[in-house]
C-alpha cells in the first residue's frame, strides 16, 4: 500500500536525472517501470511526478545520456524503453561523485551543529 | 548539445508527437494495471490512475519543450500572427516595407558600388603585382612616359615580369552610315597578357603581333560591350573587318564582359616604332606599367631602377628632370587614393542615414499602430503572455518588415544599380568589375545585416513600449499619452536628421551650380566641337593644308545659325585642352619644369569660347596667314613666369617647332621656334576641372599644322541640331572627308569633370526627396492617429462648446512643437557636423541660404501633412464621436 503523500519527500531539483540514470544502470526500462523502481527502491519515500518524468527523459535523451526505442514489454504491449549510452554513464559517474560529496559535506555540518546544541 | 539531433526530430515532428501519446497511453495502462492487480476494481483503477498521470496536455507540452524547439514553434506562430496582422492593415504593412525596402536598397546599392570600387577594385589576376611607374622629382610625383627603346630597356631589368606602354585615343570608324568615332585603349602587344587578361572569343594579341621597332599587326580585340553593340554578341564577328582611320583591322577576340567595362571599346597594339626623331621631343613616348616580379616589393623596384633612370636623364634631359628617380605605385593604391574615395564614403553615410531615417519612420508607423492595438496586447498580457513574449512577438513584426523590405530592396537595387552606374564618371571608378558582379555575397550579408539591425532598431521601442502590461488600456479609448510623446520625440528625429540631408543635399547642389557659373572662366553654352582627320599621306605640303584649313573654316562659318568659328589643332576646350609642351625662357631655369599646356589655335577662339583677354592683344587674322610668332598666355603661365606683370614683350622658345617631322605635323617654312607673348587672357581649366590651371601658351595654328583638326563652333541655337548642316559643309569642300566627333562643350564637360558632382548630387537629391517623402509620412501617421485617439476627446470637447480652431491646435499643436524642436536640432546639427562634411569638400553646411531653404521646404511639406488629419478632426460630428464604444 502506498503510503500517505505527506510521507514522501520532495525531489531536490535536479536529482530526478541522476535517478533516472541510475535506474537505468540496471538495464533498459520504460517510463512507468523507471518511476516503479524509483518508488520501490526509495521504500516509497520518493515518488516521481508523470509530469516531471516524461520532460526529464525526454531532456536526458535531447543531450544524448539515453537513447530510446520502440520494444515489446514483459506483457507483450508496445513500450518506449530507455537505455543508459556511454555518455550517459559518463555523465552519471560525474554526477554521482558530486552527489556524494554534497551529502556527505551535508551531513558533516549537521553532525556538527548537532553536536554544538548537545 | 547535439543540434542535429534536434534538427532530425523537427523534421519526423508528427511521428514524435504520436510517439509521445501512445508513450503516455502505454503509462496509463500500466498504470492501471499496476492498480487493478493490487485489488481495486478496473473502474477504480482507471480513475486513480488517471488523477496519478496528472493532465496529458500539459505533459505533452512540458515534454515537447524539452525537444528543444518551442522556440522555433513560437516564432512560426509569431510570424503566421504577424502576416494575418499585416493582411489586415496593409496600407501600414505597404509604408513599412516601402520605407525600408527603398532605404535598404540604397544602403546596398552604395554599397555595393563601394564594395566593387573599394573592396575589389579590378578583375585584373594578382592585381596587387601590377604598378604604374612614374618618376619622383625631387619629392613630387611626376607622370613617366617613355620612348619604345626606353620600354625595351625597362623590360630588359629583370624587375618585372612584363611592363607595357599604353595610350587612349579616339579612332573613326568607317564603313557605315556615318563615321563613328570608337574609344580606343592602345597597349603594347604584350599589354593584355602583363595583365592577364584571358580572351572570351579568338585571341588577345601578344607580342607577335606589335614588336619593338616595327609596325604593329592591323588587329583588333573588342570590347565586350562593342560586341554586343556592333555585332549583336555574334561569334562570326572573329575575322570581320573594321575600318578604322582608313586602315582594315581584322577582329581576332573579344573580351569577357568584366574587362574594360566603362571606358574604352576596342583595343589595339601600339606601334612600337624606333623613331629617334621624336624620341627627343617626348612626342612618341608612352605612360607605362608593368607586373612586378613575384617577391619584388615596389620599394625594391625603385632600388634597382634608378641606374636605369640615371640613364635616362642623361640620355633625354627635356624628359627626364635631374637627380631623376623612379616612382613605382601599385595601381590598387592609387585607385585608393583617387578623390573618388570620399566620395564615395560621403554617400555611404547618407545612405546609411536615409535607412536611419526609413527606421524611425517604421518605427513612428508601428507607435502608432501599437496605440491602436494596446487592447489587443492587454488582453494578451491578461491571458498569461509574458512580456518577453510579447516583445519578442513585435519584434518577430518588424523584422518580418525588415526582411520583406530588404528582399524587395535587393530585388530593385538589381535592376536599379546598373542603371545608377550610369551615372557613374567613367574615370571615377576603377576598369571593369562593377557591371560584372553588382551583388554578391558580401553584398547579400551586409543587405541581410541590415535588416536585422533595422528590424532591432524600428522594433525595439514600440516593443519595450507595448509590452508593458497595462490593462486599463482596455477601459481607456481616449488615452495614449505616454505612446504619443515617444512619437513626438521619433517624430523631431526624424525632422532633425531630414534636415541634415536636406542641408548636406543643398549645400552639394551649390557647389554644382557654383562651379558651373563661376570658375569656368569661359562660357560652354551652345558651344560644339568637331574633329576632322586627313587621310593618311593627303595634304603633305604646308601651304595645300593651310590653304584646305581655311576653306574648311570659311563654309562652316557660312552656315545658318553659326555664329562663330574657330580652328585649333588639339581638342581646344576646357576643361581638358592642349598637350604638355616644352618652353623654354631665356633667363630661367626651366629643366624639367619648362613645360607648359600648348594649345594650337585660330585668332578667333577667345571670341569663339569667350575667354576674356585681360592684357595685352591677340593676333588678327591677316597676321596669321602670314604665320607671325607670336603667342598668348594664361594668367597662371603670366604669374608664375614673371610675377613682376612683365609677360607682354618677353620671348619664349618652343624646340617643337624646330625640327620638322612627318605628314601629320607640318611646320610653317622659316620657322626658328621663337614666340613673342603679346597677349595675356583669363585661366581656364585645362588639365581637369577639380585641378588648378596649369600655364597655358596659346600660338597660332598655322605655325604647325597638324592632320587632326577641330573646328569649335558656337551657335545662335542647340547645337547638336547642326550636325548635319556641318557635315555637309565639310562635304562641299571633299566629298570624302569625315567629320568624325561632333560634341556639345557642355556634355564634354559633363563627362571630364562634372559627372561626379553630377552623380552625387543626383544621388543626394534622390535621398533628399526619399527623406522628405518619409518624413511626411511620419508626420501624417502622427498626427492622423493621434487624432483618431483622441476621437472621443474631442468629440466631448465639441460638445461642450469648443470651436473647431481649438480643436484641431489641440490635434497638431503637439505635431508642430515636435517639427520645430526638429528642424532646429537638424540645424544645429548641420551646422556642428560642418567641420567633419567639411574634409570631402562637397559643399558648405553652413550655407545660410540652404539652411532658410531646408528649413522652409520642411515645414512646408509637414504643414501640409498635418493639414489633412487635422482637417478630419475639425469635421468631427460630437454626436458620432460620443457613440463609439
Amino acid at each position: 500500500m502506498a503510503r500517505p503523500a505527506t510521507d514522501r519527500v520532495e525531489l531536490l531539483q535536479g536529482t530526478l536525472d541522476l535517478l533516472i540514470l541510475g535506474t537505468l544502470l540496471a538495464g533498459p526500462r520504460h517510463g512507468h517501470a523507471i518511476a516503479g523502481h524509483i518508488r520501490r527502491t526509495s521504500e516509497e519515500l520518493l515518488q516521481v511526478e508523470t509530469g516531471s518524468l516524461y520532460p526529464a527523459l525526454h531532456r536526458l535523451e535531447a543531450n544524448g545520456w539515453v537513447a530510446a526505442s520502440w520494444q515489446l514489454s514483459d506483457k507483450g504491449k508496445r513500450a518506449r524503453y530507455y537505455r543508459l549510452t556511454p555518455a550517459g554513464r559518463k555523465h552519471l559517474v560525474g554526477e554521482q561523485g558530486r552527489w556524494e560529496s554534497m551529502s556527505r559535506a551535508i551531513q558533516l555540518i549537521l553532525k556538527a551543529a548537532g553536536q554544538e546544541g548537545a | 548539445m547535439p543540434f542535429w539531433r534536434r534538427v532530425g526530430w523537427l523534421l519526423e515532428r508528427k511521428q514524435k508527437v504520436s510517439d509521445l501519446q501512445e508513450e503516455l497511453e502505454f503509462h496509463l495502462e500500466e498504470e492501471t494495471d499496476a492498480r487493478r492487480d493490487a485489488g481495486v476494481t478496473e473502474a477504480q483503477a482507471r480513475r486513480a490512475a488517471r488523477l496519478d498521470l496528472g493532465n496529458p496536455v500539459v505533459i505533452a507540452d512540458d515534454t515537447r519543450a524539452a525537444w528543444g524547439w518551442t522556440v522555433w514553434e513560437q516564432f512560426a506562430e509569431d510570424v503566421r500572427y504577424a502576416l494575418r496582422t499585416f493582411r489586415r492593415s496593409p496600407g501600414f504593412a505597404g509604408t513599412a516595407v516601402v520605407s525600408l525596402a527603398v532605404g535598404i536598397a540604397a544602403a546596398t546599392g552604395v554599397f555595393s558600388v563601394v564594395n566593387a570600387a573599394l573592396l575589389h577594385p579590378f578583375p585584373f589576376a594578382d592585381i596587387n603585382r601590377i604598378v604604374t611607374l612614374g618618376m619622383n622629382d625631387k619629392g613630387k610625383p611626376r607622370g613617366l612616359s617613355v620612348t619604345t627603346r626606353e620600354l625595351v630597356a625597362l623590360q630588359d631589368t629583370g624587375v618585372f615580369d612584363g611592363a607595357f606602354a599604353w595610350n587612349t585615343y579616339d579612332m573613326t570608324l568607317t564603313g557605315e552610315d556615318f563615321p563613328e568615332t570608337v574609344r580606343t585603349q592602345y597597349f603594347s602587344a604584350n599589354g593584355l597578357n602583363v595583365l592577364g587578361v584571358p580572351p572570351l572569343l579568338g585571341r588577345v594579341f601578344d607580342e607577335a603581333d606589335g614588336p619593338a621597332g616595327e609596325q604593329a599587326r592591323r588587329v583588333v580585340v573588342l570590347t565586350y560591350r562593342f560586341w554586343q553593340s556592333h555585332f549583336g554578341g555574334r561569334p562570326e564577328a572573329l575575322g570581320q573587318t573594321l575600318h578604322l582611320n582608313r586602315e582594315s583591322y581584322t577582329v581576332i577576340g573579344v573580351l569577357p564582359r568584366q574587362y574594360f567595362a566603362t571606358d574604352p571599346e576596342i583595343l589595339v597594339p601600339l606601334d612600337l616604332k624606333f623613331d629617334p626623331t621624336f624620341a627627343s621631343v617626348g612626342d612618341r613616348a608612352w605612360p607605362v606599367q608593368a607586373r612586378l616580379k613575384r617577391g619584388v616589393t615596389p620599394r625594391m623596384a625603385e632600388q634597382r631602377l634608378q641606374p636605369l633612370f640615371d640613364q635616362f636623364a642623361k640620355e633625354a634631359p627635356r624628359r627626364f628632370p635631374k637627380e631623376v628617380r623612379p616612382l613605382v605605385r601599385s595601381v590598387v593604391e592609387e585607385e585608393r587614393a583617387a578623390n573618388f574615395v570620399p566620395t564615395l564614403v560621403l554617400i555611404f553615410a547618407a545612405s546609411m542615414l536615409l535607412l536611419l531615417l526609413a527606421c524611425a519612420n517604421v518605427s513612428i508607423l508601428l507607435l502608432a499602430r501599437g496605440t491602436a492595438r494596446a487592447q489587443e496586447f492587454a488582453v494578451r498580457g491578461a491571458l498569461g503572455a509574458s512580456r518577453g513574449r510579447l516583445i519578442r512577438q513585435l519584434l518577430v513584426e518588424s523584422l518580418l518588415l525588415a526582411v520583406t523590405g530588404a528582399a524587395l530592396g535587393m530585388a530593385a537595387g538589381y535592376w536599379i544599380l546598373p542603371a545608377v552606374l550610369k551615372l557613374l564618371p567613367p574615370d571615377s571608378v576603377p576598369v571593369g568589375s562593377l557591371l560584372a558582379v553588382p551583388v554578391d555575397v558580401p553584398v547579400l550579408l551586409f543587405s541581410a545585416g541590415l535588416a536585422m539591425a533595422s528590424a532591432l532598431v524600428c522594433g525595439l521601442s514600440p516593443a519595450l513600449s507595448f509590452s508593458r502590461p497595462r490593462l486599463t488600456a482596455t477601459v481607456r479609448t481616449t488615452a495614449g499619452v505616454e505612446s504619443r510623446r515617444a512619437h513626438h520625440l521619433l517624430l523631431a528625429a526624424q525632422i532633425a536628421l531630414t534636415v541634415l540631408l536636406l542641408a548636406g543635399t543643398g549645400a552639394a547642389v551649390r557647389v554644382l551650380i557654383g562651379l558651373y557659373q563661376t570658375s569656368l572662366g569661359y562660357d560652354p553654352h551652345n558651344v560644339i566641337i568637331a574633329s576632322i582627320n586627313l587621310p593618311e599621306n593627303s595634304h603633305t605640303e604646308w601651304a595645300d593644308r593651310a590653304a584646305l584649313y581655311e576653306r574648311l573654316r570659311k563654309q562652316v562659318a557660312a552656315v545658318p545659325q553659326v555664329e562663330s568659328i574657330a580652328l585649333a589643332s588639339n581638342s581646344g576646350i576646357p576643361p581638358r585642352s592642349g598637350q604638355q609642351s616644352v618652353v623654354d625662357v631665356p633667363g630661367q631655369d626651366t629643366t624639367g619644369g619648362g613645360t607648359a599646356i600648348l594649345q594650337r589655335i585660330s585668332a578667333d577662339y577667345f571670341a569663339t569660347v569667350r575667354i576674356p583677354l585681360i592684357r595685352g592683344r591677340v593676333w588678327s587674322d591677316s597676321e596669321s596667314a602670314g604665320t607671325p610668332h607670336v603667342a598668348v598666355v594664361n594668367q597662371t603661365m603670366a604669374r608664375e613666369l614673371w610675377p613682376d606683370d612683365s609677360a607682354i614683350g618677353r620671348r619664349v622658345r618652343m624646340p617643337e617647332y624646330i625640327r620638322s617631322t612627318s605628314y601629320w605635323r607640318l611646320p610653317a617654312p622659316g620657322s626658328d621656334g621663337w614666340f613673342e607673348i603679346i597677349g595675356v587672357v583669363g585661366d581656364t581649366p585645362n588639365v581637369g576641372l577639380h585641378e588648378r590651371p596649369a600655364p597655358s601658351i596659346y600660338v597660332p595654328y598655322t605655325l604647325m599644322l597638324s592632320d587632326t583638326q577641330y573646328l569649335i563652333l558656337r551657335t545662335s541655337r542647340d547645337p547638336l541640331s547642326m550636325t548635319r548642316s556641318i557635315r555637309e559643309a565639310v562635304q562641299t569642300v571633299d566629298p570624302n572627308q569625315p567629320v568624325n566627333a561632333i560634341r556639345a562643350a557642355e556634355s564634354a564637360l559633363a563627362d571630364a569633370g562634372w559627372a561626379r558632382e553630377r552623380f552625387v548630387t543626383l544621388l543626394l537629391l534622390g535621398f533628399a526627396a526619399f527623406a522628405l517623402m518619409l518624413a511626411v509620412v511620419g508626420l501624417y501617421s502622427v498626427v492622423s492617429y493621434s487624432v483618431t485617439c483622441r476621437f472621443k476627446e474631442f468629440g466631448i470637447r465639441m460638445a461642450l462648446g469648443a470651436g473647431r480652431r481649438r480643436i484641431v491646435n489641440a490635434a497638431v499643436q503637439p505635431a508642430v512643437l515636435a517639427i520645430v524642436a526638429g528642424l532646429f536640432a537638424g540645424l544645429a546639427l548641420s551646422v556642428g557636423l560642418n567641420t567633419v562634411v567639411a574634409q570631402w569638400s562637397i559643399g558648405n553646411l553652413n550655407d545660410p541660404v540652404v539652411l532658410v531653404a531646408v528649413s522652409l521646404v520642411l515645414f512646408v511639406a509637414a504643414m501640409i501633412s498635418a493639414a489633412i488629419p487635422a482637417n478630419r478632426a475639425a469635421s468631427i460630428q460630437p454626436v458620432n464621436a460620443l457613440r463609439i464604444d
